[in-house]
């Protein structure tokens, strides 16, 4: 690693310690243990975001190993003072638009969209097995419910799809939103709200047809 | 103000953004009318807000593979 005068937070454990002391002490360090605590930190929520987006494991397991080679090899060019999350969240997301584009497809329904809906099923059966629990029949409407959701993001045009995804199933602040896809707060907020009303459109179609 | 309106759903706003929506929604019934509508909107997003878990080893599979690109390079 190249010499620095980079002023390095303080040492703290792995798992208190932010996404931005983890990337210093990695880039200014070579703290492999830094670097491996983040991509553990990230497994679960970019996975998620990234099946979301490419509806495929094989394309989204891709994705993420590539979002994590490209943080290796960028990460001294980060600018500290900078959050990390938006950053990965941005190298993911230009990643997987460019595979979409290279499969010469938009966000095709796959068979692992299965996994999709099965994060939304009521959830492991000895939760099942909880009187508090919904009935089978609430269960396979609320899957139905789920499924018909999900096709009905997936329909959005994809610069309000990605907003919703971010912004809703990632939780990402507003403004984290408009640093990832480099748009100004306004327009993420404008689409956003387009988004919705072209949800509530779509459902309000779908429950009057029923 | 309408575009304000998701975020006043989901508490994103700041305060002074918060203070500028209320009294305008309090006097609008369209603004009304926008955030019932997407409210409806986002509740049945909440079915689908679950974390997907990843294929096993992922993160540890990954953390290999540029194990494997930093050696290569030193070597």
């Amino acid at each position: 690693m190249a010499p620095t005068t980079t002023k390095l937070p303080v040492r703290r454990t792995y798992r208190e310690a932010t996404d931005e002391s983890l990337l210093l002490w990695y880039r200014e360090e070579g703290d492999i243990e830094a670097f491996e605590t983040l991509v553990h930190r990230y497994e679960k929520p970019l996975f998620s975001y990234l099946l979301r987006f490419l509806h495929s494991v094989s394309l989204a397991e891709d994705v993420f190993q590539a979002t994590f080679l490209r943080f290796h090899e960028k990460c001294h060019s980060f600018t500290e003072g900078r959050q990390v999350r938006p950053w990965i969240y941005s190298i993911a997301t230009n990643l997987a638009i460019d595979v979409l584009r290279k499969e010469g497809r938009h966000h095709k329904v796959s068979l692992d969209d299965e996994r999709l809906e099965s994060g939304a099923r009521a959830g492991k059966l000895s939760d099942l097995l909880r009187s508090s629990q919904p009935s089978p029949l609430e269960q396979l409407e609320s899957r139905e419910e789920a499924a018909w959701t999900r096709r009905a993001v997936d329909a959005l045009p994809e610069h309000l799809r990605v907003i919703v995804l971010l912004a809703y199933f990632q939780g990402l602040k507003f403004q984290e939103v408009a640093e990832i896809l480099q748009i100004p707060l306004g327009t993420v907020k404008s689409r956003l709200h387009k988004a919705l009303l072209t949800l509530h459109s779509a459902w309000r179609r779908n429950h009057r047809s029923q | 103000m309408h575009e304000e309106l998701p975020g006043y759903l989901s508490a994103a706003l700041e305060i002074a953004e918060t203070l500028f929506v209320e009294p305008s929604l309090a006097d609008s019934a369209e603004a009304q009318r926008q955030l019932e509508a997407l409210c409806l909107a986002i509740a049945p997003l909440e079915l689908l807000r679950q974390e997907i878990e990843a294929p096993e080893g992922l993160a540890h599979r990954t953390c290999q593979r540029i194990g494997e690109v930093r050696k290569a390079r030193i070597d």
